[in-house]
């Protein structure tokens, strides 16, 4: 039986639960919850350890929250974001069992740092699933096999880019309009050798690059009214989009010049 | 409704089990959800799929919103089952359907300077957005009945 949770918290105490609260929110948002769900889930815990007069204001890449009459106020600048459901699913979880009240302060505390410790798969995996993914999603849009066989290739080529990218720290931007060069490269290339179609090979394998994430996550915080988050989501959903185009647009280019022949 | 139609349509299903499986993978989606979101993404695919070959190629925006209905229910009730967010499944069942490949083909006719195409696919693209949009939101706002029972 875990000790009971304080009803009335000192200062000390209140200021550690906010920190830990705002841990909380900024690990979901880091790794890809939904706006609303942040702020609710942020609430709940609040409710569930008694800080009083808890409230939090959710961006897309940032939380403002304060509790007490403003005794504590906290501001977190959320800039990079990745998607890591895992740890999304770890936090949700611990904020059941919070609410339940069957987890004390030190304990959460404990549990929310090996929630942000979850590992990305290895990159082994990542490579294999950059791979198999292009190469099914060039089939679900109509591909045949040669042009399956193409996006696999380019998939695989990207997903290893974009690991090297990760390493080294790349700029996001920059990531997108050479990876997508990267794709349509390779696609031109394989096509040819198999001679089958590149539209579909380069689609399937882009779709490891597209904004569908952003884009969904814009649409669901429209819907919630969150209306900056969703216009911060879809801004960054347009601008990968466009680096996409550049990158691609700018080897079809390259390459109707240099052979005079048209691609897509 | 002929049989090569439904080996179509189980194609269809085994490559959208692939496909999204392998982007719920680079998700980090929990090992316990994997089949569930594959399974998420397959039906929402093979919806689509029915929906394009009873309509036409031309009903793409109404097979969207078809599809997006069964898939955020699927979502819902896994998350449910499974003790997980709606998002991982909703995140990876609707990738299959999100028009990423029409906001890039949207970019890349108003980089090549295309305008007629540019505001084809563009439009096309904003109306399949909108049919997800509805879609999602007229599911996740369904009020489902919940088991109130409290484990011990």
């Amino acid at each position: 039986m875990a000790a009971p949770i304080e009803q009335y918290p000192d200062g000390e105490q209140r200021r550690r639960i906010m920190d830990f609260i705002m841990a909380a929110g900024q690990t979901l948002l880091e790794n890809g919850a939904e706006v609303f769900r942040v702020e609710q889930t942020m609430q709940i815990m609040a409710r569930s350890f008694h800080l009083r007069e808890f409230n939090v204001y959710v961006l897309t890449n940032g939380i403002f929250a304060s509790a007490g009459t403003a005794e504590i106020s906290e501001v977190r600048n959320v800039p990079n974001r990745t998607i890591h459901l895992g740890r999304v699913d770890q936090v949700n979880e611990l904020s059941r069992e919070i609410a339940a009240g069957q987890v004390t302060l030190d304990e959460a505390e404990q549990r929310l740092a090996e929630a942000r410790r979850i590992p990305f798969p290895r990159w082994q995996a990542q490579l294999l699933a950059g791979t198999a993914g292009a190469f099914a999603f060039s089939l679900m849009f109509g591909g045949n096999l040669a042009s399956g066989a193409a996006a696999a290739v380019a998939g695989f080529v990207v997903s290893a880019y974009l690991l090297a990218c990760q390493k080294y720290q790349v700029p996001a931007v920059f990531q997108k309009i050479t990876g997508a060069a990267l794709i349509t490269l390779v696609c031109i290339l394989v096509c040819t050798l198999l001679g089958a179609s590149v539209n579909h090979a380069t689609i399937g394998a882009l779709m490891i690059l597209t904004p569908g994430v952003a884009f969904t996550m814009g649409i669901r915080d429209f819907v919630h009214g969150d209306y900056l988050s969703g216009t911060i989501r879809m801004i960054d959903a347009v601008l990968i989009a466009g680096s996409l185009a550049c990158g691609a647009g700018l080897v079809l280019r390259l390459y109707s010049i240099l052979t005079g022949v048209t691609v897509v | 409704m002929t049989l090569s139609d439904l080996l179509y349509l189980a194609e269809h299903f085994l490559r959208a089990c692939g496909g999204t499986l392998c982007f719920g993978l680079l998700f980090g989606i929990p090992r316990r959800t994997y089949l569930a979101c594959a399974v998420d993404g397959a039906v929402g695919w093979a919806v689509y799929q029915l929906a394009i070959l009873l309509l036409g190629d031309s009903g793409a925006v109404t097979a969207t919103l078809l599809a997006s209905i069964p898939l955020t229910l699927l979502a819902r009730i896994f998350a449910i089952k499974l003790k997980a967010p709606v998002t991982v499944f909703l995140l990876c069942g609707i990738f299959p359907l999100v028009p990423g490949a029409g906001i890039y083909y949207t970019a890349y006719y108003f980089i090549l300077d295309d305008n007629q195409l540019f505001m084809e696919n563009g439009l096309n693209t904003l109306k399949i957005a909108i049919a997800l949009a509805i879609g999602i939101s007229l599911v996740l706002g369904m009020p489902l009945p919940r088991p109130k029972k409290k484990q011990p």
